[in-house]
């Protein structure tokens, strides 16, 4: 009987192997663009053909490759970027494994033309599903040009796999985002299908790149910051609150110039954004860290988006730390949207790709992109004025008579504000108006009064005459018990009490509004929803938010003038305290010239 | 239905009947009232589940009994608005036509059948009580009750009737109340029961009649009193409530005696500067003064001071200005005593006889 085992011949085996990592044209061609940024390459031509299934090639004008080497580099593990194992933990060049080419070359009809600078003539090697023809001497510019044509034409599996022409290209694109963003200094040509879908001049700064790829009105309200700790470093463009959106799309992540994906920094950006966004929302962010290569390893997974920190916490530490001083720094109301006059939303890179597709697929769907929403919407519709009122020149069109704008002592001193609803309180302010959210306001004061009280380690306590006792089951009263030295930093002293009770002796003055026993189990249900794996502030933000909420005044309690007043001074000395801690805006602002955009006033 | 009464002890009678009504019932038809008349006057009733009330009022003259459900805003509107000393009401189909003074108002009633039993008085149980220190167990303790909702029985008071007193205790956990009458006890009548703060503040409101006695019946669930014009029962309040000699403090490390108006004042004084946030004033007992101080991060700073001979030991204790205020204002003394038993256990206050109110302090936690 024949023997059934057998060696796989190389060949195949690389085949197999391909799949894991080359999947799609769009893992092609990062890993040829990678490759072109190895070689120190500042101008890449990219063309695609159908999304990439037909053709994906990348020029550069890098270092290029000998006869020698070209030869070389479509044998497996043959790589020039690692000698050792050892270099293997202190990769700083994208590739180290050697596996890219020979594994695309095994599953397309590849040709690579390269040249280095010093040598006269360049050469050409054709590949077609593994089998190596040349090298061959060949003329060509300095760099190296790789052809890859008919991804998985020997595959048939794998090509059922792919995509609409459109779906390939758009996930084509990305990664040409992706690898880009942090190369300022290269620029970028792409076309598809021989018309020029991207063209990007080498920019001059993060702030540029960001721009030309994901358009200007996505850009300019981002802010800008650059902390270190050490030698971490990290360089960021955040997007304020009102720019939140509805997915993570547009958060990007680079260690080191690579993008990854890790889900502690991603905790990290959501950390500092606490309280000033929805929880379902994500904010805008574009984060550049630099860590020292030897304190990542980066050899996690294949496709290299997974890292490992030496010190995780101090990277998580900085993250969070550097975004959040920068978005305290910054201080507006989100404006309240009117009606006819939707404030345009800026561009995203969702409708920017669909405004590319639209131009390149003429049977894709039309119609206005969808936009996504951010922040409260509030239609505004212009009431008629009774004629006698207006029978004067201000009516006449050309009114140039316009509301003297408030200077600051007037706008938060003049005292006018009057209270809505039983829920809102509209105040003059020197733009115009603000219209406060009594319930977030009040929240947001709590918090920050709570906070700094942990801070501080000061604070005054109610003592309780009759101390609570309250029944929480093994679990939680385990769970409790587990931070209360934490909690008396609060002011919150909970005791043992038999069986599976605790018993509440103090409670911070500032909360007594709440029964002892609601806000126990109020303390509970933050603790089992982040768990106790929070650390002491970690733990005192979430229980402040959690207990703030629960005391804060609410909808349909009138608030008697002297407290609406001591909540907007309180609002006017902390201009950063925008949100409640939940994320609600605790304002919104209606500008004057909103105002007068709505009466007609001005064109 | 015919008849005529005056527009002033029906508008009386419906103001105190209203009241048990709630603003905002689940169930729409406690919004009414039920109006039963009778040969020799009317008879309003309204509950809202927890607290039921039955008034009799006088009429001018009935033609014709009745039983309508009435709904109690509109009727209250009506009564306050109107002018005219007298009202004649008739039934008209399914409604009820009220003329008052220069108005003449037609509102739909609803049938009385639905609306639940409100229990009647049990004379054989009951035992009497004057009026007057029933009322002042009420009024000094109702107001230290809990105005959150609790687990404990904090939104009652404890009523509790042995050998020849009868005492109400009230707390919500910071500060207690406590009370003690003397009382005729001839059937030796035991009990301890919470009634909510909601029936005691209908007691106290019919308790204004110009009868001398009320007649009190205390069951499993409920209590019920009795006044001459008025019955009204209020559910009891289940849950265990502290032992109020327990929460007294014995030993006291000092005590200040204190003009009571004189005190008053300096404590509102010093509470003006304070916010809902850091609500509390700090009481310095030194030789010869108490200086009340006061400080809100937002808001500013007080200082006051008062003359006192003190006895024990200098002391900083801080509380709550409102809890002081309001113990000390239903306080019937000229004089009272303040007496701290440290920084962060209960402090006393006695003045009025058979009265003592308890306060915890605040403390201030410093890293
Ligand atoms: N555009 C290029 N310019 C110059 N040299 C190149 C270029 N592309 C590939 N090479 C050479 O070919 C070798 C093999 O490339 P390949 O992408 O297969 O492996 P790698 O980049 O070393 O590692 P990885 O598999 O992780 O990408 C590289 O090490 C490099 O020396
Ligand atoms: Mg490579």
């Amino acid at each position: 009987m024949a023997s059934l085992i057998r060696v796989l011949p190389e060949e195949i085996a690389n085949r197999i192997a391909a799949g894991e990592v080359i999947e799609r044209p769009a893992a092609v061609l990062k890993e040829l663009v990678e490759n072109a940024f190895d070689a120190d390459a500042t101008h890449l031509e990219i063309d695609l053909e159908a999304g990439g299934t037909r053709l994906v090639r990348v020029r550069d004008d890098g270092h290029g490759m000998s006869t020698d080497d070209l030869a070389l580099c479509v044998q497996s593990h043959a790589t020039s970027k690692i000698a050792s194992i050892d270099d293997l933990f202190r990769v700083a060049s994208f590739g180290f494994r050697g596996e890219a080419l020979p594994s695309i070359a095994s599953v397309s009809e590849t040709t690579i033309l390269s040249r280095r600078a010093e040598d006269e003539v360049g050469a050409r090697l054709q590949c077609r599903g593994g089998e190596i023809e040349g090298p061959v001497p060949a003329g060509g510019p300095v760099g190296t040009t790789v052809e890859v044509r008919n991804l998985f034409f020997n595959v048939p599996a794998r090509r059922k796999f792919l995509k609409a022409e459109r779906t390939e290209l758009s996930q084509a694109l990305e990664v040409v985002t992706r690898l880009l963003l942090p190369e300022p200094d290269v620029g970028v040509r792409v076309s598809h299908n021989g018309k020029r879908v991207l063209e990007i001049a080498p920019d001059r700064d993060l702030r540029g790149r960001v721009g030309a790829l994901f358009g200007r009105r996505l850009v300019e309200p981002l802010l800008e910051t650059e902390v270190q700790d050490g030698d971490i470093s990290m360089h960021a463009l955040i997007g304020p609150p009102s720019l939140a959106r509805t997915n993570t799309r547009q958060q990007y992540l680079f260690l080191n110039g690579r993008y990854i994906k890790d889900r502690s920094l991603s905790f990290a950006i959501k950390d500092a954004y606490r309280g000033l966004i929805m929880p379902k929302e994500h904010p805008v962010t574009f984060l550049f860290i630099q860590v020292n290569p030897g304190d990542v390893d980066v050899n996690v997974h294949p496709t290299k988006t997974e890292v490992r920190f030496r010190d995780k916490d101090r990277v998580f530490g900085l993250v969070r730390r550097g975004v959040r001083a920068r978005l305290l720094e910054d201080g507006a109301d989100r404006p309240l949207k009117m009606g006819s006059q939707q404030a345009g939303a800026p561009a995203t890179r969702a409708t920017m790709l669909a405004d590319l597709e639209r131009e390149l697929f003429s049977d894709s769907p039309t119609g206005s992109p969808a936009r996504e929403a951010d922040g409260p919407s509030v239609t505004f519709v212009p009431t008629a004025v009774p004629d006698d009122q207006v029978s004067t020149n201000p009516c006449k069109g050309h009114a140039r008579a316009r509301p003297v704008p408030l200077t600051e002592a007037d706008a938060g001193m003049s005292g006018r504000f009057i209270q809505i609803h039983r829920s809102y309180i509209v105040v003059e302010s020197s733009e115009g108006l603000r219209i406060v959210d009594q319930h977030a306001l009040h929240e947001r004061r709590l918090y920050e009064e709570l906070l700094r009280r942990f801070e501080s380690a000061e604070g005054e306590d109610q003592r309780l005459l009759v101390p609570e006792v309250v029944d929480l089951g093994a679990a939680d009263q385990a769970l409790l018990l587990d931070k209360s030295d934490d909690l008396k930093a609060l002011g919150i002293e909970v005791e043992p009490f038999g069986g599976t009770s605790v018993c509440v002796q103090s409670v911070p003055l500032a909360l007594s509004r709440l029964s002892p026993e609601d806000l126990v189990l109020g303390l509970v249900a933050t603790l089992q929803e982040e768990g106790a794996k929070l650390d002491r502030r970690e733990l005192c933000s979430e229980v402040a938010a959690g207990l703030a909420c629960r005391a804060a005044v609410k909808f349909n309690d009138s608030l008697p003038d002297d407290e609406i007043a001591a909540l907007l001074a309180w609002s006017a000395r902390n201009p950063d305290a925008r949100n409640c801690p939940h994320g609600r805006p605790v304002a919104v602002s209606v500008d004057l010239r909103e105002l007068e955009n709505q009466f007609q006033r001005k064109k | 239905m015919k008849f005529r009464g005056k527009r002033q002890s029906l508008l009386e009678a419906l103001t105190i009947v209203g009241s048990v009504v709630a603003p905002r019932s689940i169930k729409p038809i406690l919004q009414n009232l039920r109006l039963v008349v009778d040969p020799g006057g009317a008879t309003l009733l309204a509950t809202d589940l927890e607290v039921a009330i039955r008034y009799r009022v006088e009429l001018i003259e009935v033609e014709e009994g009745g039983d309508v459900l009435l709904p109690v805003q509109r009727l209250l509107g009506i009564f306050r608005e109107a002018d005219g000393e007298e009202v004649t009401f008739a039934s008209d189909d399914r409604a009820l036509r009220i003329s008052c003074g220069k108005g003449s108002f037609k509102v739909l009633a609803e049938d009385p059948d639905e609306f639940p039993v409100v229990p009647s008085f049990d004379d054989e149980k009951a035992f009497v009580l004057d009026k007057d220190p029933f009322r002042l167990l009420i009024r000094k303790t109702t107001f230290a009750t809990a105005r959150e909702k609790t687990r404990y029985a904090f939104n009652g008071v404890r009523f509790e009737v042995e050998g020849d007193t009868a005492r109400m205790v009230a707390t919500d956990g910071k500060r207690m109340a406590v009370k003690s009458v003397g009382i005729d006890n001839p059937q030796d009548i035991k009990a301890g029961h919470i009634i909510p703060t909601k029936g005691l503040q209908t007691f106290d409101k019919v308790l204004t009649d110009s009868d001398e006695q009320v007649r009190i019946n205390l069951e499993d669930r409920q209590v019920m009193i009795r006044t001459g014009c008025a019955e009204v029962s209020s559910r009891l309040v289940e849950g265990s409530f502290p032992r109020y000699d327990a929460v007294i403090p014995k030993n006291t490390v000092l005590s200040a005696p204190f003009e009571k108006q004189a005190l008053l004042s300096a404590l509102k004084q010093a509470a003006i500067l304070t916010n809902d946030e850091s609500r509390s004033v700090r009481l310095s007992f030194s030789e010869g003064k108490l200086v009340l101080t006061s400080r809100a991060m937002d808001v500013g700073e007080a200082r006051v001071e008062l003359e006192t001979e003190i006895e024990g030991e200098a002391i900083d204790v801080a509380f709550n200005p409102d809890f002081l205020v309001e113990g000390i204002k239903v306080m019937d003394a000229e004089r009272l005593k303040i007496s701290v038993s440290g920084k962060d256990t209960p402090a006393r206050i006695d003045g009025e006889e058979d009265f003592v109110y308890v306060v915890m302090p605040v403390t201030l936690r410093s890293g």
